[in-house]
């Protein structure tokens, strides 16, 4: 039975997707969207752990199961995905694109799920690789020149990373002689394939300097796609990471410090770049870039110092599960805020949004602040020097946060979409509703063990974000009185400077070499008409053969 | 050795005097020409079987049909060789015959004498034990080689008949003088004395000059071959096929002959007559792809095949000569089969088309497929790929020269087969070309009688590849155990 | 002595013993021929698979004609001539009914199909080739029958297409010949014999052999389209789509990857080959056609061009995966012989499919075909994903052998090759899929020439599901991989 449910996480999804593609199906697959995700739940929930099988026969060998890590990413992921497929399958069929957007959907669910249950390099390469090349179908939805610019950053990065992974697998794999994640993150591996694991990686969960992608995509996707993009996808980079790195068994220094930079880097970006936005899904996504910076941070600690991992490693699913909820409700609730009518509705949503909001900050009695506590926790452990960075740092994020969500609870009240989503406002509604629900109620709900967390003192845990407060408040008086404006920072920064037209052909590439054309029809060549043999000319060779002959005969005589 | 039972004794003498007497009442009863003739052809081919078959089991025969042995008398000589030609120029021979008679009498009435005395003739030529014999024979063979080349009756046929006569002639003349200086020099032209002879003197040197010389005037080795492209582009087709596929290889098979048996030639005339090979490939083909004729294309590609065959005369080396001389007889075999094939598929063609303009063929309405297809498998076989008689000879022929260590020759025969492969595409592509007809549908009669022969012909023309081992077999002495006695 | 075994001769004949009666049968009886052909086709796939039983249990195969002294032509069957007659079985099959669907009406099908069958029985005969010899006699009837299907349309460009693909394989036909008889004359044989049949001579003779190691693969590299000997391939794209699935999955160019696995393996053997140091610069010449065939691709707007250009650079894979002398690489070398090809030729079907429906060559005029032609679209994309290498498709497993016995042979720099072929690769399918499947019909969509019928739709989708089972039944007893790896266990025991 447990088997059976495992196999059912990925495969329902994808026999929906498959559905689809049937048009005397397509009325029930699409209705049962909402429901694809339930599996994945009820294993989370049931299934106990740890738990492998083993199919040979597949790929090359598939070895599916669950880990104590696995079952809570599950859980968080399985439960967002149910939400965002409640509000995905809100569209009305009218909608040309719908049928296309629903079979992405599905493919990503069944690539982020089934990624979660797998337990070699294969299949969790395989299940990557859907839910990455999937997504492409959501960032693309809506078809503006905006989609299209955002979509070709995304599946450019999707093709690096999938490379990087690849080729980061393959060494691996052979260097440590077995298939098997769990087998890879005890062996020692070599350099370069960490290098190419961790980047492969890496663009997936969006920290600086590969988050390029990220804001457009988050920007451009419609909010249910949003939502799980930023929820929960960009999570799956973290669990890889999670998987394959030797973390809390080994040391690896430059590694650790590597990660720990481009944490501090992305934290720093996200802020700065973040609050010039004026797109509440742009500073949404700019607040995930922040929140992987951090989690990266976490990372490279654990790398750096393995004795902190022990109580990094579950603050760091504590975090995760903690920003899948917020900030699947926030990216749920913009959707639901731009499809609510004007009126009392539309504020109901916009307060409802200022809960998740807060926890993401931080605020004291929230999920974020319990696991930034624990997180602190575990960086108390780092030696000094890279220790009070990264205090710094965590603090620093938390501010970064709350500027964040100041501006977004600026720029949500004139966030009016192109395309508005049409009609079926309660079934975008309430999805946001629940998830602002469950992320609120976190610390309550949560069914695992929580990380041991010391006593939070409210005030301490408040100060970041008052200061936060304070200084957007500053900030935004002194600007006001000094009539200065700040122009915005276009998203993705360096790669939106190079041409936004996308009105190319798809067939133009970037780097075009000129293959060898074959020659058009040149005229026949014209032979000189040469004498067709005159008679005198046949004497006169065979005077000639006849002198040659009798000379090389007569050689022989000579002495 | 002198075969026990006499009666057997006397079958290569029949081969020779037969046909001649056919030939003979053919002439005297034209309406039974058809009937003399596919009679006679068969039964030579029958009985050149019989031969072969005996030889294969118990060796070479020699015979004296007079009574007069050497030095002076008369003597037959058939070893593997002598009767592979011979089938080969019977069974060609039958092939051509039975087109010929499919396609009504308006071939002449001089045909069937003239093949038959050719047949005669040819069949003496092999069959033939010393110099003067072959003397004889090969006059005999030109003398009806050029009756054929005049039977159309065109001007252009008579002046090239007449253009081939001559070069017969000097050429006959030439070895004339050579078999005089042999028999001056030894006091006997038998090739069996010649060979134990000892004291090769000027006067031997000087009669082989002639000889091959006079030789290769007969067999049109470039630049001694400005005959022959008129001459077989402008006979009947089946009198080009007999032309070009047997009669130029009378005079070939006779130089091999002497170079192998009688003389001890200097290598370095080997390699002239490798050099000589050479152009004549490379000339026949470029004149074959500028050709503006189809038979034109075709005549020409005669004097490249005849130069590849030219190559082995080149190879040194006891085994590797060897090698290559059974890779050059097998070449000849091929060649005549698949020639034979192609002018008479030619003569389809042009009959159904109209004209034989290469540059206009794809223009045609008419799209004659079998005879086209018959062409295009003949042309397997004289590019020589495989499953074909001339990849057969072709590998000897390159086994022998890379076993030898002569390289360029190896270079040589590899140029040859790709610009072979170039003419006859040129060829090829305008049978398959549809885009240039000038509107209206095009026709593609289907299969008739007449489309047997050249198609048998070019299948047999494979077949020869396949079946190999056999022929082989016969072969397999030269020129070892050498082709004397 | 002539020796004869039922088996390999019944698999020649039942393509090339009816090429005559195709030939025979006149346009107008179309329902006839097409019967004969499917027959023949599905009695051929049958004793394909009954022979690769009989192979797996160890029975020996062979017939043998002796053709000239210490010649013979010889028809046996091991496990890799297994490997390719199946894939030119199955292949053969289903490219056979797309070719009578979509030749309907057309004239000359008499002709086309009579070739067409000489074609793959030439390709059986190359798979069952006990020595070089046979080898040679069958690559160069392939040439032959292949020609009059290259310039079946009988069009200006379609004979200057033939004229180059003549020049190109005759070519390198003749460099076979010299190297074979060479090979012949120095060691004395030509047959296959795992690991090789050259015993002393590599110590002897070190010089002639790497010469002709380099004359055999030079003209095996002209149908195995390794660059700078491809040309032709592109050129050949103006044939008929049936002709180009022949092209470039079931016939020739792999018959000349086939020969040169066959040469390394069972003519110099791998270890004499690397002794002889000729390996490494057959990798490298593979790597360069890898790089430089998608290069080309990119550049391509004409759809059957493009996707002759990826040929090029994919079947360079097999070739990588011989020259780089270790088992794991050369199960991924070999597998993907099978894999390309079904790839490939779901590509060229639904190229195919796309030409006859809606008239459509180039990639610029497929903006939203995807919602006109779903299921043909479905099955490219599919294919398209699988040459990139992503799992759980075909691709993936050949690329991840290649990458893993690259850096099992402590040759890492070749998994810097795949990645950037996978990256040229991804550049020149992705944005086909995007116009296909995201971008709007530009104007109003290309009306419907014909309806595809289940002839020309059901072979697409058959090999499309192939590609999928391949990929993910990869560890099954007898997916090709499996039977890969049975193949260089011999090889390597």
């Amino acid at each position: 039975m447990p088997e059976a449910l495992l196999v059912a996480v990925p495969i329902l999804p994808l026999v929906l997707a498959a559905a689809l593609a049937l048009p005397w199906l397509r009325g029930i697959a699409a209705a049962a969207v909402p429901l694809a995700a339930l599996p994945a739940v009820a294993a989370a929930l049931t299934v106990p752990v740890p738990v492998a099988y083993a199919e040979p026969w597949l790929l090359l060998g598939a070895h599916a199961g669950l880990t104590e890590t696995g079952r809570v990413f599950l859980l968080f992921t399985g439960v967002l995905w149910l939400l965002a497929g409640f509000a995905a399958s809100a569209g009305t069929p009218a909608d040309p694109g719908r049928t296309g957007f629903l079979a992405c959907f599905l493919l990503a669910m069944s690539g982020n799920l089934g990624l979660l249950v797998a337990l070699d390099v294969f299949s969790f390469y395989a299940f990557f690789a859907v839910m990455s090349f999937a997504s492409y179908g959501l960032v693309i939805h809506g078809r503006t020149q905006a989609n299209i610019f955002a979509a070709r950053v995304y599946i450019a990065f999707v093709v690096a990373g999938e490379l990087a992974l690849f080729a980061g697998l393959a060494l691996a794999a052979q260097t440590a002689e077995t298939t098997l994640l769990a087998e890879l993150r005890t062996a020692e591996l070599s350099t370069a394939a960490l290098v190419l694991l961790i980047l492969g990686l890496g663009v997936k969960l969006g920290a600086a300097p590969l988050h390029l992608w990220l804001p457009l995509a988050h920007t451009a996707a419609p909010a249910p796609a949003s939502a799980v993009l930023s929820g929960a996808m960009i999570k799956a980079g973290l669990f890889g990471m999670l998987a394959v790195l030797p973390l809390g068994l080994r040391a690896l220094p430059e590694f650790g410090m590597a990660l720990i930079c481009a944490g501090m880097l992305s934290v720093a970006l996200a802020a700065v770049i973040g609050v010039t936005q004026r797109n509440p899904k742009t500073v949404l996504a700019y607040s995930s870039v922040g929140q992987m910076g951090v989690v990266a941070a976490a990372i490279g600690a654990g790398l750096l110092v393995p004795e902190a991992w022990p109580l990094l490693g579950p603050a760091l699913v504590l975090l995760a599960a903690h920003h899948a909820l917020a900030k699947g409700a926030l990216f749920l609730g913009v959707g639901a805020f731009a499809a609510a009518p004007r009126g009392r509705r539309r504020s109901l949503v916009a307060l409802a949004l200022a809960v998740p909001a807060l926890a993401l900050a931080g605020a004291p009695w929230t999920s974020g602040s319990a696991a930034k506590a624990a997180l602190a926790d575990g960086l108390a452990l780092v030696p000094t020097g890279w220790g009070t960075a990264l205090g710094g740092a965590l603090i620093l994020g938390s501010l970064a946060t709350t500027l964040l969500m100041l501006r977004f609870a600026w720029v949500l009240p004139a966030y009016a979409p192109n395309a508005a989503p049409a009609g079926a406002a309660a079934r975008r509604t309430l999805p946001a509703l629940a998830a602002t629900a469950l992320s609120a109620g976190l610390l309550a709900v949560w069914p695992f063990a929580l990380p041991a967390v010391p006593a939070i003192d409210p005030v301490k845990a408040a100060l970041p974000v008052l200061g936060g407060l304070a200084l957007g408040a500053g900030v935004a008086g002194a600007l006001r009185l000094g009539r200065i404006r700040i122009g915005e920072i276009p998203a993705a920064e360096g790669l939106a400077l190079v041409s936004r037209d996308t009105d190319t052909q798809a067939t133009r590439m970037p780097l075009a070499i000129r293959g060898p054309r074959w020659r058009p029809q040149r005229p026949r060549p014209v032979w000189p008409r040469l004498p067709a043999d005159p008679w005198p000319l046949g004497g006169a060779a065979a005077l000639a053969l006849l002198l040659a002959m009798a000379l090389i005969e007569t050689a022989r005589y000579l002495p | 050795m002198i075969p026990a039972d006499p009666a057997l004794a006397q079958w290569p003498a029949a081969l020779v005097l037969g046909p001649v007497l056919a030939a003979v009442a053919a002439f005297i009863w034209p309406r039974a020409g058809a009937v003399v003739g596919l009679g006679a052809s068969a039964a030579t081919l029958a009985g050149a079987l019989a031969l072969a078959l005996q030889i294969h089991d118990s060796g070479p025969i020699r015979t004296v049909p007079g009574g007069w042995d050497a030095p002076l008398g008369i003597a037959m000589y058939a070893d593997g060789l002598a009767a592979l030609l011979l089938v080969m120029t019977a069974g060609v021979g039958t092939a051509v015959a039975l087109a010929t008679a499919g396609a009504g009498p308006r071939q002449g009435t001089f045909f069937w004498p003239l093949w038959l005395l050719l047949l005669g003739g040819l069949n003496g030529l092999y069959l033939a034990a010393d110099a003067f014999n072959l003397y004889i024979t090969l006059e005999i063979v030109g003398l009806a080689a050029v009756g054929l080349t005049a039977l159309s009756g065109t001007p252009e046929s008579v002046r090239a008949a007449l253009t081939y006569l001559l070069a017969g002639l000097m050429g006959s003349l030439l070895f004339l003088l050579g078999v005089a200086l042999l028999y001056s020099a030894h006091g006997r032209v038998d090739f069996a004395g010649l060979a134990t002879a000892t004291a090769a003197g000027p006067a031997v040197s000087a009669a082989l000059v002639a000889m091959l010389v006079g030789l290769a005037l007969k067999t049109a080795i470039v630049p001694l071959h400005v005959w022959l492209p008129a001459a077989h582009a402008n006979a009947t087709p089946p009198a080009s096929a007999l032309l070009s596929a047997l009669v130029i290889k009378g005079s070939l098979y006779a130089a091999m002959r002497l170079w192998l048996a009688v003389f001890d030639p200097a290598a370095a005339l080997g390699t002239l007559m490798g050099l000589l090979g050479a152009g004549a490939i490379v000339w026949g083909s470029v004149q074959a792809l500028r050709a503006p004729r189809l038979k034109l294309v075709v005549a020409y590609s005669t004097l490249a095949q005849v130069g590849l065959i030219l190559l082995a005369f080149a190879v040194a080396g006891d085994d590797a000569a060897a090698v290559a001389w059974r890779g050059a007889v097998y070449l000849m075999l091929a060649h005549a089969v698949a020639k034979a094939a192609m002018f008479l598929a030619v003569g389809r063609i042009v009959a159904a088309v109209g004209h034989d303009d290469l540059d206009r063929l794809a223009e045609a309405r008419v799209r004659p497929g079998p005879a086209q297809f018959a062409f295009a498998l003949a042309a397997v076989s004289l590019i020589g790929l495989p499953p074909s008689g001339g990849f057969v000879g072709k590998w000897l022929l390159l086994e022998g020269s890379i076993a030898a260590g002569t390289w360029p020759w190896a270079a040589v025969i590899a140029a040859a087969t790709l610009l072979s492969a170039a003419y006859m595409t040129r060829v090829l592509a305008q049978f398959f070309r549809t885009d240039g007809v000038p509107g209206g549908e095009i026709v593609r009669p289907g299969w008739t009688r007449a489309d047997a022969v050249p198609l048998a012909l070019a299948l047999a023309a494979l077949g020869l590849g396949i079946a190999a081992a056999g022929p082989l077999a016969l072969l397999a002495p030269v020129p070892a155990s050498g082709v004397t006695p | 002595m002539i020796q004869i075994d039922i088996l390999p001769l019944a698999i020649l004949m039942t393509s090339m013993g009816i090429a005559p009666v195709l030939f025979a049968i006149p346009d107008a009886r179309s329902r006839l021929r097409t019967t004969i052909n499917l027959a023949s086709a599905s009695a051929k796939l049958a004793l394909v698979i009954w022979l690769s039983i009989r192979v797996a249990d160890g029975a020996v195969h062979a017939a043998r004609l002796p053709v000239m002294p210490g010649l013979d032509l010889v028809l046996q069957a091991d496990a890799l001539s297994v490997l390719f007659a199946a894939l030119s079985a199955t292949l053969w099959l289903l490219t056979t009914i797309y070719a009578v669907g979509y030749l309907e009406k057309e004239p000359n099908r008499n002709r086309f199909f009579g070739f067409f069958s000489l074609c793959v029985g030439a390709t059986a005969g190359l798979a069952m080739a006990g020595n070089l010899f046979t080898f040679l006699l069958f690559y160069e009837v392939l040439t032959l029958a292949t020609y009059p299907l290259v310039v079946h349309r009988g069009t200006a460009a379609a004979l200057r297409a033939g004229r180059l693909y003549l020049a190109y394989t005759l070519g390198g036909g003749m460099l076979v010949m010299l190297g074979t008889v060479w090979l012949w004359v120095l060691a004395g044989t030509t047959d296959f014999v795992p690991r090789g049949v050259l015993g002393g001579l590599a110590e002897s003779h070190p010089g002639e052999l790497r010469l002709i190691f380099v004359l055999l693969i030079a003209g095996l590299g002209v149908k195995a389209a390794l660059v700078p000997l491809h040309a032709w391939l592109p050129a050949a794209m103006v044939a008929p789509a049936p002709v180009s699935a022949l092209l470039h999955a079931v016939a020739v160019v792999k018959a000349g990857a086939f020969g040169i696995v066959r040469v390394v393996y069972d003519v110099y053997g791998i270890d004499t080959a690397a002794d002889l140091g000729v390996t490494g610069p057959l990798a490298a010449a593979a790597c360069v056609t890898i790089v430089y065939g998608s290069l080309c691709a990119l550049a391509q707007d004409d759809l059957k061009r493009r996707l002759a250009y990826s040929t090029v650079s994919q079947v360079a894979y097999i070739t990588l995966g011989v020259a780089l002398a270790g088992p794991v690489a050369a199960v991924g070398g070999l597998a993907h012989l099978i894999h390309q090809g079904l790839i490939k030729i779901t590509m060229f079907l639904c190229a195919g499919n796309l030409a006859e429906a809606r008239g459509i060559k180039a990639v610029s005029e497929m903006a939203g075909i995807g919602r006109t032609m779903p299921a043909t679209m479905l099955a490219f994309s599919l294919a398209a994903l699988a040459m990139i290498g992503l799992p759980p498709l075909a691709g993936f497993v050949s690329k991840w052998h290649l990458a893993a016995g690259g850096i099992a042979t402590d040759q890492a720099w070749v998994v810097a090759v795949l990645l950037g072929s996978s990256l040229l690769n991804a550049a020149y399918f992705l944005p086909i899929l995007h116009t296909a499947w995201f971008r709007e019909p530009a104007g109003a969509p290309a009306a419907a020439k014909r309806p595809i019928g289940w002839m020309l739709g059901v072979p697409p989708a058959v090999t499309a599901a192939l590609v999928l089972a391949a990929g993910l039944l990869a560890n099954a007893p007898f997916s090709p991989l499996g039977w890969t790896r049975f193949i260089i266990s011999l090889e390597y025991s």
